[in-house]
């Protein structure tokens, strides 16, 4: 296996986990003020086609990155709404958007493309030379080599990852969104509005997650499929999981995952193992989280009020 | 922001605590309803946004539905509605059955696809297969025999197996404190994953045959029988019947069932309650996700051994989530799924037709969600409707009202 088959291998590998670490940012943020996103595989499902959508029609994938973020923010809001105006079950608000997804986007698939199964392949993503990143510094160097030549989304999604450790642990406002996730009741005592917080979380998780499905779509790859995300979103809830409901842990995670959806490949190009059955490399994310939840790995440990409508005057 | 301040204000003046359960509420059947209304005139609004006409697609969708008799096709239709609800069913008995206990069992999914990969095998496993075959042979016109233990084996050993993949969750649940929904989450996709990307392209796929043909086909002792010639009615409608009333009969004429609904109506304040009375709760919520897996497994059994008689290759998810929308919209009681599942099978059936006026058929997908989101935000729903019926007793009796007030 030469440096270049290396570096082709890291590249794609990243372009696996970024979709992964979109979704498991949106869980951390929205479960780290309390609210569950079940929802979120959905909401990649509308992010993958409004992205695609912006990016069709404007030939940019700027405008197509816009589309995502809007329409999530969007969905976010109406989680946010049944769920912290009216006090809904979480869960089964993010279960009506998972459901609504898969309806809406094959039936907009079909009306706006006028095809079923996939949308048409466009020229000017994300994932296209004239739009990659380029750093001729790095290509020489061996390992660091294959960091310079990636698609803009895998680094929107380190920054992503930064950023948001910094806004849940080094700003006021994070430690409002934590403490609203852990206690609801102190919150409100220390005169923070717990619904306006959540509304936030919820929103901007969501916009995060739209990202991750615009990601798939406009920048791993050049087109929508219908079969978009194909519980992408459900590894991200995994990988959020396995983190332990922390940013860098859930980048560690997502890279995780993402070798593990690659591993075949690797196998293949390698040769070390000629034909390994594909679901057992598949399900290794789900059989991880559930020994870290389960205590068999280390410990991962959910805020407190994760998952529990607030209600100010309950005792 | 004070919303929620009103709406706890609000619940208790009905009677209603935190989660909306009332058993006694009338409003208990209006929300489903009003929920499966909305979403009908939203999935009309959408098909009019989209330039169709929405009557012309709701003409198709309902007439083709087999819902409605008359027509060349309608025994035909009739019989796929009854398939389908048939399916639909046993996943939303299995969600409605946990959600009874308090547990949101989301991996009616997962415990579908293990039953129905349970029951392809003992359909086509040799051993099995041949000794049944031999048997309706030998028992010439008592043939019915072998067959009714043939498929009572594969039946059965489904729902033993979909329970005891739901049995895994609750012990993580149990024992290890593994919030029941992501453990149930993950169980799904690495059953789903398990079968679909290796049993089914390795281990059971007959020799001969390339890697996209699905496993062997089940022994033709093994297959459900056929009610209403020619369509492919079988009697897993029947069965599900079956399982409906079973299901009635475990929540509200027993022992375990009294002690499961006493577990879900104080799930979310500790279970103090139940606890003090004596109750094994870690054992009677391993024994609810155990009957809740073998529901939905009943439906995975229904798929093989009723319609595909192998486990293809092109399956698609779906069932499970679909389950959960079922046991919302029948409010976890069986009668009310029974119903929600014969309509979802209804709008599943008519929905195929639909594509003549080139709707896709996941538009059904469109209408449950909605309908789930609306039973979401039931909170809201009651609350307007109880303004409506308030207004209009103010109207009709105004001194009433205004004596009420002061």
């Amino acid at each position: 296996m030469s440096i270049i088959q290396i570096n082709l291998t890291i590249a794609q590998m990243l372009d696996y986990t970024m979709p992964i670490l979109f979704a498991a940012l949106c869980g951390v943020l929205s479960e780290s003020a309390g609210v569950v996103n079940i929802g979120l595989d959905g909401i990649m499902r509308f992010g993958a086609f409004f992205g695609l959508l912006g990016a069709f029609f404007s030939h940019s994938p700027w405008i197509g990155l816009l589309f995502g973020i809007a329409i999530g923010c969007l969905v976010g809001a109406l989680h946010a709404f049944i769920t912290i105006r009216w006090n809904g079950d979480q869960t089964v608000s993010g279960v009506a958007i998972n459901v609504i997804a898969v309806g809406l986007m094959t039936y907009l698939l079909e009306y706006v493309f006028s095809t079923t199964g996939y949308s048409p392949q466009i020229q000017n993503y994300f994932g296209a030379q004239a739009y990659r990143v380029h750093l001729p510094f790095l290509a020489k160097i061996p390992l660091l080599g294959a960091f310079s030549n990636l698609s803009f989304m895998i680094w929107f999604g380190f920054i992503c990852t930064v950023l948001m450790h910094v806004l849940l642990y080094h700003t006021v406002l994070g430690l409002r969104i934590r403490t609203c996730g852990e206690n609801p009741k102190a919150a409100t005592t220390l005169g923070i509005n717990v619904f306006r917080i959540r509304w936030f979380a919820v929103i901007v998780g969501a916009a995060l997650a739209g990202i991750g499905g615009a990601t798939l779509s406009i920048s791993s790859f050049s087109g929508f499929s219908d079969s978009m995300p194909n519980g992408v979103g459900f590894i991200g809830l995994a990988a959020m999981i396995f983190g332990k409901w922390t940013p860098f842990g859930a980048l560690g995670a997502a890279l995780l995952f993402g070798t593990g959806q690659i591993v075949q490949s690797i196998i293949a190009v390698t040769g070390i193992a000629p034909k390994l059955a594909p679901g057992l490399t598949l399900i290794l994310p789900y059989v991880l989280t559930l020994a870290v939840l389960a205590g068999f790995v280390g410990k991962s440990i959910a805020p407190a009020a994760d998952g529990l409508p607030y209600y100010k005057e309950q005792r | 922001m004070s919303e929620s301040n009103f709406t706890t204000k609000f619940l208790k003046l009905f009677g209603i605590d935190n989660q909306g359960h009332n058993r006694r509420d009338p409003l208990n059947v209006w929300v489903p309803l009003i929920s499966v209304g909305l979403a009908l005139i939203f999935g009309m609004i959408v098909i009019a946004a989209s330039g169709r006409n929405p009557f012309q697609a709701y003409g198709l969708l309902f007439g083709d539905s087999g819902l409605i008799p008359g027509g060349p096709a309608w025994r035909r239709e009739f019989a796929e509605l009854l398939i389908k609800s048939a399916m639909y069913i046993a996943t939303g008995l299995s969600v409605a059955l946990a959600f009874k206990g308090g547990l949101f069992n989301i991996g009616a999914e997962g415990q579908f696809w293990v039953g129905a990969i349970v029951a392809t095998f003992f359909g086509y496993w040799a051993p099995v297969a041949h000794t049944f075959g031999a048997m309706y042979a030998a028992l010439g016109s008592f043939g019915w025999i072998a067959q009714l233990l043939h498929g009572a084996i594969c039946v059965i050993m489904g729902m033993l197996a979909g329970g005891a993949w739901a049995a895994v969750a609750g012990y993580l649940y149990v024992k290890r404190g593994v919030n029941i929904v992501i453990g149930t989450i993950m169980l799904n996709w690495i059953a789903w994953f398990l079968i679909t990307s290796w049993l089914v392209i390795g281990p059971m796929t007959p020799p001969s045959q390339t890697f996209t043909s699905g496993t062997f086909y089940v022994a033709d002792t093994a297959k459900l029988w056929r009610i209403m010639m020619p369509t492919r009615l079988n009697t897993s409608i029947l069965l599900v019947l079956l399982a409906a009333y079973a299901t009635w009969f475990l929540l509200y004429k027993t022992t375990v069932g009294y002690e499961i609904r006493a577990i879900g109506y104080t799930a979310n304040i500790g279970m103090e309650a139940p606890r003090a009375q004596g109750i094994n709760i870690s054992r009677r919520i391993l024994q609810l996700m155990f009957f809740s897996g073998a529901l939905a497994a009943l439906g995975g059994t229904f798929f093989i051994l009723g319609m595909q008689y192998q486990f293809p290759n092109t399956a698609i998810m779906g069932y499970g989530w679909t389950g959960i929308a079922i046991a919302l919209i029948g409010q976890s009681e069986p009668l009310g799924v029974v119903l929600a599942g014969l309509f979802i099978g209804a709008l599943r059936t008519g929905a195929t037709s639909m594509q003549v006026a080139n709707i896709p058929k996941t538009f059904s997908d469109i209408i449950e969600g909605m309908a789930v989101g609306f039973i979401a935000m039931q909170v809201a729903v009651r609350y307007y409707l109880v303004k409506i019926i308030q207004h209009r007793h103010a109207r009709r009796d105004p001194p009433a009202d205004q004596e009420a007030a002061a």
